[in-house]
């Protein structure tokens, strides 16, 4: 059962589609749900005695935040109207702190909600960041709505992309819940012949329909292309609503860093992920 | 509350506590109406002391028998509590041939639901051997895993745990792994360990919980010479909680797992159930 729901939001192209994306699946599981809005605000010129703040950038900093909180309380009103109970909260974020911020948000939460890539590139980074402190510092499933195609919540054709590593065993376990209620389920074993081979499916087939999922194994070669590229094509083939994948990272000078197949499901799928590390 | 979808496993890892943790998995399946999983790990060692490699000698070939017939031996033993029960269980021999049964432990509860093992033993053979399941179960199984220490108390009411409560990833996992084992309206004690009063905010948190209709009751417990693990067993002692919840901590050093001081104090000193996630 989802009982919460965290949603952060970081003042992205992408938010409105998020924002969508966490009504509709608040309004299915009757889950409260706690918004954090961690909006960048510039930092202020450098002038030779320090920072400058000049009324130009009091300026910007006090209609960036009437800005977050407008839409704060739009969506607030949206979903007191759907019946949904919310707390909300808007944070200025001026240097690092915004992956902490948001991964100490999920911390309480049964799912995170992220935005999907925005469209504009200036704004990766801050979405990078959203996305690496949620699946890196909660501890709990991440995900990703993806800005261009509508969420099916809850999902009916569900992809799981499996290796028999912890990340990977660990995103399934949080995905029982939402495997349950009668989606197809395939899973997605991407390898060349030969490593294919050495990864029994078997066990987890056996360990899925013991909690009442039937599903069934799809092997996907990796020889011309890369796993990444064969899971999405995979699922965008079946019409997929959800891919389930394992989020792989190293933890580089004290900063995360995505794994590659993490990151091409995160950028380029275009389809919701959950993901857990 | 009781969920029958639940798959517990459990590991026999030829050590003396192994009963008693199988009795405590199969108590808390007994609540649960769920399936068990018993695992008896037989590691059969490769002997590559040939020039050219792998000799399969005589004696290598009896070494094998014997390991063999212990594994069914062991098996035949947890059948035989089995039968007196009245849990669904299923008792499997596992071979690994491989060098690292630990490795092949974590695999098979990547496809369970929660893990249990025995405490660590107080030395010799068989404190390592248990040691490096637990290590290889908490940290690559990506599962919880239920350290029982012998002198458990094997009450599974479930009604009335602990928590090792810091907002840190391991903690939040913790917590969230250990809810669906629990009773309905189960009594939660946060026990957070602090520096100085009000250090960590748990009122969110006590919300959330309240939310899932359970019973959290908030102990802060000001941190002063003694050790933190000794105050969270102490604590647990008190309060009779069933087990403490607690996050496994722990940093790869030259690509070997080392774990954190308070996961290995809890582990070492252990007198209490801990279920870890990590």
């Amino acid at each position: 059962m989802i009982h919460d729901v965290y949603v952060a939001f970081g003042g992205l192209d992408s938010d409105g589609a998020l924002a969508d994306a966490t009504l509709k699946v608040a309004q299915a599981e009757s889950a409260h749900v706690r918004a954090q809005y961690l909006v960048q605000m510039p930092s202020p010129a450098m002038a030779p005695y320090g920072l400058l703040a000049s009324p130009s950038v009091i300026e910007l900093y006090t209609d960036l935040r009437a800005d977050t909180e407008r839409h704060a309380s739009t969506f607030h009103d949206r979903l007191r109207s759907a019946g949904i109970t919310a707390s909300m909260e808007t944070i200025d974020v001026f240097v690092e702190a915004r992956a902490s911020l948001a991964g100490h948000g999920a911390q309480l939460a049964d799912l995170a909600l992220v935005p999907g890539r925005p469209a504009d590139s200036f704004q990766v980074p801050c979405w990078r960041d959203l996305v690496v402190g949620v699946l890196m510092r909660s501890g709990r499933p991440m995900l990703m709505v993806p800005p261009d195609k509508e969420l099916h919540w809850p999902p009916q054709r569900i992809c799981v992309a499996w290796k028999p590593s912890r990340e990977s065993s660990r995103a399934i376990y949080d995905a029982i819940p939402l495997m349950k209620r009668g989606a197809t389920v395939q899973v997605l074993r991407a390898g060349t012949p030969s490593t294919l081979a050495e990864n029994s499916v078997d066990p987890l087939l056996a360990y899925l329909s013991h909690h009442g999922i039937k599903a069934e194994c799809v092997d996907l070669d990796t020889s011309a292309t890369s796993a990444g590229q064969a899971i999405v094509d995979h699922a965008w083939r079946v019409q997929a609503d959800l891919i389930v994948a394992g989020g792989y990272g190293h933890s580089r000078l004290r900063e995360w860093v995505l794994g590659g197949v993490s990151r091409q499901l995160l950028e380029l799928s275009g389809i919701a992920v959950l993901m857990s590390h | 509350m009781t969920n029958a979808h639940l798959e517990l496993a459990c590991f026999d890892i030829h050590v003396r506590g192994d009963d008693h943790a199988a009795a405590m998995t199969r108590a808390i399946a007994r609540h649960h109406r769920c399936h068990v999983s018993i695992h008896v790990m037989v590691n059969l060692p490769w002997r590559a002391d040939a020039t050219w490699g792998q000799l399969p000698d005589q004696a290598l070939a009896e070494a094998y028998a014997l390991l063999r017939k212990d594994g069914r031996d062991r098996a035949a033993h947890v059948r035989d509590l089995e039968e007196r029960g009245d849990v669904r269980t299923a008792v499997e021999v596992v071979e690994v041939t491989d060098g690292n049964p630990p490795r092949a432990a974590a695999r098979l509860a990547q496809c369970a639901d929660v893990a249990f093992i025995a405490g660590p033993p107080v030395d010799g053979m068989e404190a390592v051997r248990s040691r490096q399941y637990i290590e290889a179960l908490m940290l690559e199984s990506g599962r919880p895993v239920m350290v029982v220490p012998r002198s458990a108390n094997l009450d599974a009411s479930l009604s009335h745990v602990a928590v090792a409560w810091r907002a840190t990833p391991q903690a939040a996992r913790a917590l969230h792994d250990a809810l669906p084992l629990l009773s309905a309206g189960a009594t939660i004690d946060l026990v957070t360990v602090c520096a100085q009063e009000d250090d960590e905010n748990v009122a969110p948190l006590v919300e959330a919980l309240k939310r899932r209709n359970f019973n959290p009751r908030v102990t802060q417990i000001l941190r002063r010479e003694d050790s933190v693990g000794l105050a969270l067993i102490h604590h647990v002692r008190t309060t009779g909680a069933q087990f403490l919840v607690c996050g496994a901590y722990g940093h790869t050093r030259s690509r070997e797992w080392v774990l954190g001081g308070v996961t290995r104090e809890l582990l070492v000193l252990g007198s209490i159930p801990v279920l870890f996630s990590h």
